[in-house]
Parts: structure tokens; sequence; C-alpha cells
């Protein structure tokens, strides 16, 4: 596998990476715009986070809640404990249905569990609705921002692919591809069997789920099939209301700078009687993969993201290599932070080094996770575990005798000004080994005569 | 999994700093002055379009203006402007149904008549003055179409159905969310920025929202 | 009186600030003390994820300065960020040791905060010229809440003109042994910092962390630019 170093060369200054630099900055913008005018944003970003920490100490309880609430409206719960279980249930529901034709609205777990593999592969047709989603689906792509996942393409990438994929004369004017998608899914969402959506928020009292969307795809496709499937994470969720408000508050602000995105849809069970339309069916598919170990561990902060992408838009390392280095679903701090718990903690160790813990994360997550704190501790298991970046192991290991030792120490700093001595620029442009990772594109300034030397010079 | 299993897994979390009882809501003091101005600036800065009317009878005269040059509509369930459906279906506009039916087959040839829907007419249930937001929800005879599938889309409402913002709509309206299957907070036209961040109005839902205020 | 501590990378690189830290105190009539057996608070080690290494030189490091008194000034904001949150917790296991780092925690101070909020002195007499500008190096500023203080400082020097950094607060890509781990990464993001600092058109780029000022002198040397990488503590009493 490769690693993040790697893929991060691999795309460092490419023109895709430079447009998914400006639409980060752009969404930090209006973030920045949003939250000035917003005067109770702060006493809510803390509400927020009392309210999230509190749910997951007591997640057992509201997920019970939420459950015999969901079956009370009508609507069928079906907890699954990894990806294959979800995937199976989903599949078994749409085949015993008559499902032939499925429309998604955007759901990161269903890429995290690879639900459309799954779907796909028992002949399903599986139609991604959100307009970069499909984009990616179409192009066999994968997305660069956890809300924005086309950052990274051109609108020419974008004509040349409805030209092909649509069969559509070519044109690369917004307007006029936002009108081909729209023609292209509106029949499909009409005539689609099932429609699957993710959970941005789920309300533990009353059974109800949200869905946060711009298009109105999340819409399209939770109320023209007659089947409806959400896929929840089991930390998605808050005990009522009152709650689920205050989330709505920070969540738009944070992501787009929006107060409210232009459709926040609550979903209270399938259609009543007496209801002219919506689905007949409504499954919530709650999904475990990983995340219970998650929260058992020393890093179960990170469950209270309510995936803004905030951080990533603020994130500096981010900004230079784009999501698609992170290699996996979740991108930018929150992923680093979340993946190496969530899955293999061998696979994953190299992204929480993935930063220089700037802390921009903390200072715009709107349920003020201290990512910081949760990278330091991802790298502290990573060295526990030895998967860490173990060649600094012994120079750090001779560093600490050194520094423990007053005269060593100081004994170091002669050596190391004699070397300095040596150079006869005062600058040292190669240095070897690891140093070359320096050295490569900075120059080093040659240590002159340690203060400890100075100040002994000095007299007291 | 089954359901107890699955549960145990879920109480698996330790949080020193959380708090015992659930926070529950916080409600700011939202905006200050005149809510029907504010709503009025928030809608069209969210690109929709007020209008805002003393009568019902002014109101109907806007609903006349904005169907010129459509022909099909989608009216059902209560609207605060008594008579509307049939003025227009005498005017002879075409009404769609709204009535989905629960056979496979027979709901998709049903909704196959959508995709000539011009225009969705709904009341609503309340306004955000905050966000310029309109708050719809389904239940008995008030179709989720009529505000999503359209061109289109046309919400009558009274100025005392004004709340400062989200966060008081669900204070004081705290049934509202569950009276139907489906609530709905409409900021707006359908959008999305997906290409190059260029801003595009009305990709899956209504490219126009016109909300018209009356009192 | 103050006890001074330097900051390894101080000690070894640029041992000149630490001298002007020493000047710039006495001269506001502050006794400066330096604990001699002073080595190097633990950060990379801990910041890399090595624990046991840098619980070894926290311990260190709370024993010497733990036997002085008065206010500790460091002119690091990441190393004071070090000292301040993180050594109680890595010897939390210890309460005898916790004690101790509380101690030293709650005397320690960032030079500029320091200054300006402890002793109340902005304009600490300097005189300049030119042109520069401040990058506030991301520890001092999210951790500590260093930003103003500077500002502050550098504004009060009188014939010195100081002009707006774009992107001040974003990181310049130091990180610590991020540099050397992630060094594409970190190079790009360098960049990005020289090219907005070369933008204010400043004779001179003024910082509070050697951390930050050796990785962006370093690469200004590189690029042969004429622009002077200065700590603030060299601005404040050249």
């Amino acid at each position: 596998m490769t690693s993040f170093l790697e893929r991060a060369r691999a795309d460092i200054g490419t023109a895709p990476i430079v447009a998914v630099q400006s639409g980060a900055r752009r969404f930090q913008i209006h973030r920045l715009t949003a939250v000035a005018e917003y005067a109770a944003m702060d006493d809510m970003r803390d509400r927020a986070r009392a309210i999230r920490l509190h749910t997951l100490a007591n997640l057992d309880r509201y997920l019970s809640q939420f459950a015999d609430a969901v079956t009370s409206n009508g609507g069928r719960v079906f907890f699954a404990a990894d990806a294959t279980e979800a995937n199976d249930y989903i599949t078994r529901v749409a085949t015993d249905r008559g499902v032939r034709r499925i429309v998604k609205a955007k759901s990161m777990l269903t890429e995290e569990i690879h639900l459309n593999d799954a779907l796909e592969r028992h002949g399903l047709e599986v139609i991604e609705t959100d307009l970069g989603e499909l984009i990616v689906q179409l192009s066999g792509d994968k997305p660069s921002h956890i809300i924005a996942p086309v950052l990274h393409k051109t609108r020419f990438e974008v004509g040349e692919l409805f030209r092909d994929q649509m069969d559509v004369p070519y044109t690369d004017d917004p307007e006029e591809l936002n009108a081909i998608a729209r023609e292209y899914l509106r029949h499909r969402f009409l005539t689609a069997d099932m429609g699957i959506s993710g959970v941005n928020v789920a309300v533990a009292s009353t059974g109800s789920i949200c869905l946060v969307t711009n298009e109105g795809n999340g819409r399209l496709s939770t109320t023209a099939p007659r089947i409806h499937i959400a896929v929840m994470g089991m930390e998605r969720i808050v005990p009522s209301v009152g709650d689920l408000g205050v989330i709505l508050e920070v969540l738009a602000r944070s992501a787009t700078g929006q107060k409210l995105s232009s459709y926040t849809n609550i979903l209270t069970g399938p259609r009543r009687p007496g209801e002219p339309d919506g689905p007949d069916e409504l499954h919530v598919v709650i999904v475990d993969n990983g995340r219970s170990n998650v929260l058992a561990g020393s890093t179960a902060e990170i469950l209270a993201c309510i995936r803004c992408g905030a951080c990533l838009n603020a994130c500096p390392v981010y900004k230079v290599v784009g999501g698609h280095a992170y290699g996996t679903t979740y991108q930018g701090p929150v992923g680093a932070a979340l993946t190496p718990s969530l899955f293999d903690l061998d696979e994953w160790a190299d992204l929480p080094y993935a930063s220089t813990l700037c802390g921009a994360c903390l200072e715009v997550c709107p349920v003020r996770i201290d990512i910081p704190r949760l990278l330091l501790e991802q790298r502290r298991r990573a060295v526990d575990a030895k998967v860490g970046p173990m060649w600094m192991k012994r120079p750090l290991q001779f560093y600490a005798s050194i520094a423990t030792h007053p005269r060593r120490f100081r004994r170091l700093l002669s050596v190391g000004s004699l070397f300095g001595r040596l150079v006869r620029s005062g600058w040292i442009a190669k240095l070897p080994w690891r140093g070359s990772a320096w050295t490569d594109t900075r120059d080093l300034k040659a240590p002159g005569r340690s203060f400890h030397a100075r100040w002994r010079r000095r007299g007291t | 999994m089954e359901r107890d299993a699955f549960l145990r897994r879920a109480a698996a979390g330790t949080f020193p700093d959380a708090e015992e009882v659930d926070p529950g809501a916080l409600v700011p003091e939202g905006p200050a002055g005149d809510l029907v101005e504010c709503f009025c600036d928030e809608l069209a800065a969210a690109a929709g379009t007020p209008h805002r009317v003393a009568t019902m009878d002014e109101a109907l005269e806007v609903v006349l203006e904005l169907m010129d040059g459509h022909h099909t509509f989608m009216a059902r369930g209560h609207l605060p402007v008594p008579g509307l459906a049939g003025r227009l279906i005498h005017d002879g506009y075409h009404i769609v149904g709204s009535d989905v039916p629960k056979d496979a087959g027979e709901r998709k040839r049903h909704q196959l008549d959508y995709e000539s829907l011009e225009v969705g007419i709904t009341a609503v249930d309340g306004l955000l003055a905050e966000s310029g937001s309109i708050v719809v929800t389904s239940g008995r005879e008030s179709p989720r179409m009529a505000s999503l599938i359209p061109e289109v889309h046309i919400a009558l409402a009274t100025t005392d159905q004004m709340y400062r913002s989200l966060s008081h709509f669900f204070s004081e309206r705290p049934g509202a969310v569950t009276q139907g299957s489906n609530m709905v907070v409409i900021t707006g036209p359908s959008r999305t920025g997906d290409i190059e961040q260029t801003l595009t109005l009305g990709v899956h839902g209504p490219r126009q929202l016109h909300v018209i205020v009356i009192g | 009186m103050a006890q001074l501590f330097v900051t390894c990378l101080v000690d070894a690189f640029a041992p000149h600030v630490g001298e002007a830290v020493v000047h710039l105190l006495e001269s506001l009539d502050v006794p400066v003390e330096f604990p001699e057996d002073q080595t190097c608070c633990g950060q990379p080690a801990f910041n890399a994820g090595f624990h046991h290494e840098a619980r070894r030189m926290a311990v260190h490091t709370i024993r010497v300065l733990d036997e002085t008194e008065g206010p500790i000034v460091v002119p690091s904001g990441s190393c004071a960020d070090m000292i301040i949150h993180h050594i109680p917790e890595l010897v939390a296991d210890d309460a005898e040791l916790h004690d101790a780092a509380s101690r030293v925690a709650a005397r320690t101070r960032e030079l500029t905060t320091f200054l300006v909020d402890d002793l109340g002195v902005d304009d600490v007499g300097a005189t300049g010229d030119g042109t520069c500008t401040v990058h506030h190096s991301c520890h001092g500023l999210r951790n500590l809440g260093v930003k103003d203080q500077p500002e502050q400082l550098i504004d009060a020097v009188a014939g010195l003109q100081r002009k707006e950094l774009e992107g001040a607060t974003e990181c310049c890509g130091f990180g610590g042994l991020f540099a050397l781990e992630m060094p594409d990464v970190s190079a790009a993001m360098l960049e990005r910092k020289l090219d907005a600092i070369e933008a204010t058109e400043a004779d001179a780029v003024v910082g509070g962390d050697i951390s930050c000022l050796m990785h962006i002198a370093g690469g200004f040397h590189r690029r042969g630019s004429a622009v002077t990488t200065r700590h603030i503590v060299e601005v404040l009493h050249p």
C-alpha cells in the first residue's frame, strides 16, 4: 500500500490540487463571514460539543430510544456490526422487494462500506444523484473533499465526461451542465424502486432522521421511490429536537457559510395514512464498522464530528495535498484522527503525522473537537505499536540520554559549534541521511558558539 | 447483529467531561427589528423571491402573475388563499394529481406525470426570519412533491407564522417535527457549487422559490 | 527576577537571541538567571509520539526549573506551550512530579506575553528602520493566545514600519520532525509562506519562534532572497 507521503508527492502542485485549495479557501472565507454575523456562534459551539459528548457517553440508551421510536413510527431498524452485515441487509431488502433501480443521495458512510459495489454485484443499478458524486461515479474517480467531492475537477473535464457518458453534446458551461444532470436524473428518480441516503443527524426521542442538502437530490431520493433506506453511523445522533436545532445552527455555517442549507429535511417514519406521497417503507441501518472500537478507546472524542468539512478547509496540509492523498474515505484532520482507530492502525499510522499540529482545525470545529490532541494520541499509539516513524527511536533515545545529563548536553553543543565553524559560509546546503529531507529544499544555519558557552564566558 | 449485543458495544464510551443530563437547546436572541423585513432580505440573499402583500386578493393576483407562461400545477392541502386551486383550474391551468398509489408499477406511472409539472403551490408551517427559510410539513393532503419536483415553488404564508430562527421554531413548536412524516426547512431554491464552485440554481429541486407573505 | 529557559534550538542555532533576551530584560530592570542544567523540554520527541523519551527530558526540565524561583521566560511559543500544557500531563502518573510540573507550568511565560501582559510594557525603547512583517507561530498563537503582543511591541519600535502579512496565521510548515517526516508537504507549505512574505515587500520577517524562523530563513537563503529573518527579541533590542 502506498504511503501518505507518496500519494501527496504525486499530487502537490498539480492543477487539481490548486483547484481544491482555492475551493477550500472559498469555504473558509464564507465560514468566517457567517460566523462574524452570528453573535451566538461561540455559545452554540460550546452547547453543540456538550450535546455530542453527553450523547456519546450514553449512546446505548439513545440508540435504544431511537430504534423504538423508528419502529413505532412504522419504520424498520437493522443493527449492522460491520460493512458486510449492512450491505447484506440492504441487498436482501432490495432483492426481496423486486428492486432493480436505486437512487442514492450522498453518504460518506456508504462509501466507507463500499455499498455500491455490493449492490452492483447483485445486478442492481445504483445511480449517484448528488451532482459531485454522480461525476465521481461516472468517471470512476474518488472524492477529494468530504462535502464537495469534485473540487479537483474542471468544468471542461465534466463537459467531456457528460458528453461521453450521457450521450449529450459537449458543453462546459456550468448552468448547462447542471441542466443536463437534472434532465438525466429526473426520470431516474421518478422510476427508481429504492432510495438510499445517509443520515446527518438522528433524533432519539422522535425517531427522526435529518438530511442536510442543497441540491434537492436528498429529498427526491427519499420521496419518489417506494422504499427508503437510511444508512446511519451509530454515533450520528442527538437526544431531542432542541439538540438537533443546535447542531443545525452550527453545521451549515461551518461547512459552507450558509445559515442553513437549501434543504434541511427531517423524516419521521415512512408515509403515514392520508399522506399523498413519500416512501411506503423506511429502513434505518445503524452501522458500527469499527466505531465502537473508537468509542472504547482513547480517541473517542472524534466521534462527536458532524461532518461539516471546516477542518479540511482550515488545514494548511490539506490545502497543499488535497483529499486523495489521505487514501481513504475520511480526509483532512478528522480523517487523520479517526482512521487509525476506525480501521487498522498499522495501515494508517502515517496519517496522524500528516500535520504540524498547528491547531487551525480545533479553531474552526463546530463541536470543538481537540483534533491536535487526538493526533498526538494517535502518534503515541503508533509508536507504542511500533508502526510509527521508528527510524526516530534511536536518535531520540540518544538525544534523551544527552538531554538528561547537562554536561553531556553542553558537550554536544560544543561539538555542534565545532562542526558549524567548519562551514565557511555559515550555511549548510547538504546534510546526509535523513538530514537531506531538510536540505533538499532549505538551507540550515550552521550552529555557532552555543548560548550555554556564551553564558559561561559572560560570568555571572 | 442482535440488538442487545449492538447496544452493549454502544455503551463502551467513557467521557469524564460529559454532562450527566442532556444539555438541550440553546435559543439565542435572534434578529431584532422588523422580522418580516428581515425575512424578505434573507430570502432574497438566498436567491429566493419574497412578495409582500396585504390581503388574500393581492396574494391571488401574485399567484396568477407567476402562473403566466406555465401550464401545470400541483396544489393540495389547506392553502391560506381559499379557492385558489379552483380559480387556477377555472383559468385553464392543469392540476397534476398528488396522490401516489401504493402499487409499485402504478406509482412509477403516476410519478412520470411529474416530469411535466411546472409549478407547485404550498402553504407553510412557519417562516424563519434569521435565515429567510420556510418550514413545510407534509401531512394529510400536503404532498412533499409540490415543493420539490417543479421548477417553480410558490409558498403562501401569513405574517403571524413568523419565527425568529430555526432554534426559536423548534422551541416554540416542539410538535411540528413529528406532525407528519416529513418536515423540510427550505432556504432558497435548489443549488450546487460542485462544478468549479460556480453557483447554479435549480439542480434537482425548484429553480425558483417565491414566498408570498400576507399580512 | 526571571529565569531564562532558552530552548535547545536557540541554544544551538541562535544563541544571539538568548543574549538579546538577557539584555532586553536587564534593560527593563528584570535581572535574569540562567539555570545552567537546562537542556530540552522534550517537545520534538513528544510531538513525534515518543512519550518515553519525551518524559525523560520533561522530568529533567521539571527538576531543573522547580529549584528556581520567579517567572520562567521562554523565547518560544511552542516550548512554552509544551511546558505549560503537555509536561504536566506527561508526568500525571506521579503525584510529586505532577505537582512540581504544575508549579513550573504556572510560572512559565512566553516572552512577549511576559513583556506586554506581565510587565505591562509595549514600548521597550527600541529603534529601527525599514519595514517588517510578522509571522504568527501556531502554538503560541492558538494555544497561548500570542497575537497582539508581538504586534504591539513592534508597532512601538520607532522608525520600524510593520506591514500586514496575508495568511499571517497560516502554518509555515515546520511542525518539528514533520519537516523531516513529510518533507515535500513541509516544502510546499513553506513556499506559500515565503511567497506571502515576499508579497509584502517588507525588508524582514519577524516571529516569536526560532523553529519557524530557521525553516523560513533556510528557505529564503536557498532562494537567494534579500529578506532577513529575525526573532522578535532581536528587533526589540538589536
